[in-house]
């Protein structure tokens, strides 16, 4: 019956439609043993053990549980946050900090990003305060159990969100204005060139009340704008979140300085230590985001731009390169 | 009285994830309330019941032991128990939990007057005190066992055409082990669902019934809720709230469906977080919300469907 949580990861929340009004929901667990997390997303993980032969062990229990492990685990400080805004080089961030010995880089967590994606108003102080408070224990205590799984003791812990959860920053600020963070980001042509080819983005467009209770644009609907509008919108919203969360513990790291030595600066940042070069630049020898390391890493910048329509441009230059520029002129890189 | 109050200062969460079918915990006067009660009947024993079993999930009764009192020699807890000192010093040992006892005690504690001790299933216990020492008073904890998940997946199965279909009694050797193979596979496939321990759970609560009739003092149902009036949830469990496709929010509770708009879920929210508390805290810590009026009003409601009962001051004991 002592649990401490070694071998298992909270993976996922079963939140209602509106969990700031229901907040009853269940926890997924997943056995993952001594597995690190080496695949560039924590759902690749999670996919790898569970197609396993025997597949990983898989359960779901009350918040309560998670709750208490959350009580009974030594309090975690993450080692650093990265937030980005989809597109940009973090997933090459957050695979660099793989390399610091010991260190648990949590990736992606569809957890996480249950939990903080903005909900609707639930229209009322006390059930307002409520979901604050409870998200606030939940994800307290969703990172000390990422960071024990392993050994059942803590270990360093970088966690790098969803590009989304930049909604939340300055939430995580707030609670946690002590972890170094970095903000990755990217030119706005070049990351709506890469969203515009499909992926969650668009995906979204297409669920106007989800865009709306997601990005909070009161008078637009996702689906009477068009996708290049839709897109440079939501980079707009995003770099807006992040401008609006930033504090003196955060770094704005551009992908245009994503280099060896740039990798090394934010692990420097994070107080992790990083092995010689030859260990780094393996890093930049396969895409980031293949878990399988069987595409090979390439510059696409030009080609990116290349790609982008007249639209794209129009649209970017129009919603999204102000907020970049102003976002730019505070960047303090690592 | 409830859990958290027969615990104290042990936190709720604490007991159920440590000690919970573990081990033995000695409560130092948490009961002395609910003993100094006794001498008047047993209403506070049926309230504490209910209490317990709102609390725990599960039904929760007195238990009056076939072994005779004392317990000179070991006698295995069939069910996990909160026993409370009602009087004199009792000396409790528990010769381990395994399916034999252990020579020597496990653990032991003196249970005093107004003590409660909790006692997890399976344990072989001893009790000695002096001669006249009335028996305590045993709570029994009627924790689901595997037997009870077990029925509850045959009822749940029961709705897959292969499981109602006849045993092939005549047919021939392989279609006798294909049979047998499909519905090993059904069965496997159902505790394959990592929700299955949860859903049982939901069910259990859906369908509890209060095990007591509500206790004596609830005011009557034309009575308005006034500011000193206690809340008491009445329900048997705590309620599993959803919503439903037509925006309302709904729970189950007695096999029965409950439902209310969905702007009285910050009331019943709080009500449900805080009770038992008395009606002027619930205006109090609402009043960001609801005027004292429309709290009110809902309190009302909520009484004569008996999700609440409203407790008059001078009537509590």
């Amino acid at each position: 019956m002592a649990f401490s949580g070694k071998g298992w990861l909270p993976v996922d929340f079963s939140f209602q439609a509106m969990p700031s009004l229901l907040a009853e929901a269940t926890v997924r667990w997943l056995h993952v043993g001594d597995r690190a997390l080496s695949e560039p997303f924590m759902e690749h993980t999670i996919d790898s053990v569970r197609k396993a032969n025997p597949a990983a062990r898989l359960i779901d229990t009350s918040l309560d549980t998670l709750l208490w492990l959350g009580e009974k685990l030594e309090r975690v400080q993450p080692s650093g946050f990265i937030f980005h805004v989809s597109h940009c080089g973090s997933t090459l961030v957050a695979n660099a900090m793989r390399h610091a010995p010991g260190t648990i880089v949590v990736s992606e967590s569809r957890a996480i990003t249950r939990l903080m994606r903005p909900y609707f108003d639930p229209g009322s102080v006390y059930l307002r305060q409520r979901w604050h408070d409870l998200r606030r224990k939940l994800i307290e205590a969703l990172f000390r159990a990422f960071s024990h799984y392993l050994s059942g003791t803590p270990a360093p812990l970088i966690v790098k969100f969803t590009s989304v959860d930049i909604l939340a920053l300055s939430l995580i600020r707030a609670w946690w204005p002590q972890v170094p963070c970095v903000v990755v980001v990217r030119n706005p042509v070049e990351v709506m060139v890469a969203n515009l080819a499909g992926g969650w983005w668009m995906e979204l467009k297409g669920k106007p009340a989800l865009a709306r209770e997601i990005l909070g644009w009161p008078t637009l609907s996702s689906v009477d704008l068009g996708d290049e509008e839709f897109c440079a919108r939501m980079y707009a919203t995003f770099i807006d979140a992040a401008r609006a969360g930033l504090d003196s513990n955060c770094r704005v790291v551009d992908y245009d300085s994503l280099d060896a030595a740039g990798l090394r600066r934010v692990a420097h940042y994070f107080g992790l230590p990083l092995p010689d070069d030859s260990a780094l630049t393996q890093t930049f020898a396969w895409y980031s985001k293949d878990a399988d390391r069987q595409i090979a890493f390439a510059d696409d910048r030009q080609r990116k731009r290349a790609m982008a329509s007249m639209a794209v441009v129009d649209a970017a230059e129009r919603w999204a390169q102000p907020a970049y520029n102003a976002l730019r002129s505070s960047l303090h890189e690592p | 009285m409830n859990l958290a109050e027969l615990l104290h200062p042990v936190p709720t969460s604490q007991f159920l994830h440590e000690f919970f079918g573990v081990q033995p915990i000695l409560l130092r006067g948490t009961a002395t309330k609910i003993v100094a009660s006794l001498a008047d009947g047993d209403a506070a024993i049926a309230s504490l019941c209910l209490n317990l079993a709102y609390d725990l999930d599960v039904p929760v009764s007195p238990h009056v032991p076939t072994t005779p009192w004392p317990w000179r020699e070991p006698v295995r807890c069939r069910k996990d128990l909160f026993v409370l000192g009602c009087a004199g010093d009792v000396q409790w040992r528990v010769h381990g939990s395994d399916s034999k006892t252990s020579d020597s005690p496990t653990w032991e504690a003196t249970l005093s007057v107004g003590d409660a001790l909790y006692l997890p299933r399976g344990s072989w216990c001893s009790a000695e005190s002096a001669d006249a020492t009335p028996a305590p008073r045993l709570l029994e904890i009627h924790n689901p066992t595997g037997t009870e998940l077990l029925h509850w997946l045959v009822e749940e199965l029961a709705a897959q055409e292969l499981v109602t279909a006849d045993v092939p009694r005549f047919g021939d050797p392989a279609a006798k082990a294909d049979y047998l193979i499909d519905l090993r596979r059904k069965v496997a496939e159902a505790f394959r669902v990592a929700s299955l321990l949860e859903r049982f759970a939901v069910w259990q609560n859906q369908r509890a019934l209060l095990a007591t009739s509500s206790p004596e003092a609830i005011v009557d149902l034309d009575t308005l809720p006034t500011p000193a009036h206690r809340i008491e949830i009445a329900l048997p469990r705590k309620p599993r709230i959803y919503r439903r496709l037509d925006g309302k929010i709904a729970f189950k509770s007695q096999a029965r469906e409950y439902s209310f708009l969905a702007s009285a879920m910050p009331v019943l929210r709080y009500l449900l977080d805080h009770a038992p508390l008395t009606v002027a805290e619930a205006i109090r810590g609402l009043s960001a919300d609801f005027d004292s009026d429309e709290i009110l009003a809902f309190l009302s409601t909520l009484q004569r469907n008996g999700v609440i009962r409203l407790i008059a001051a001078e009537q509590e004991s």
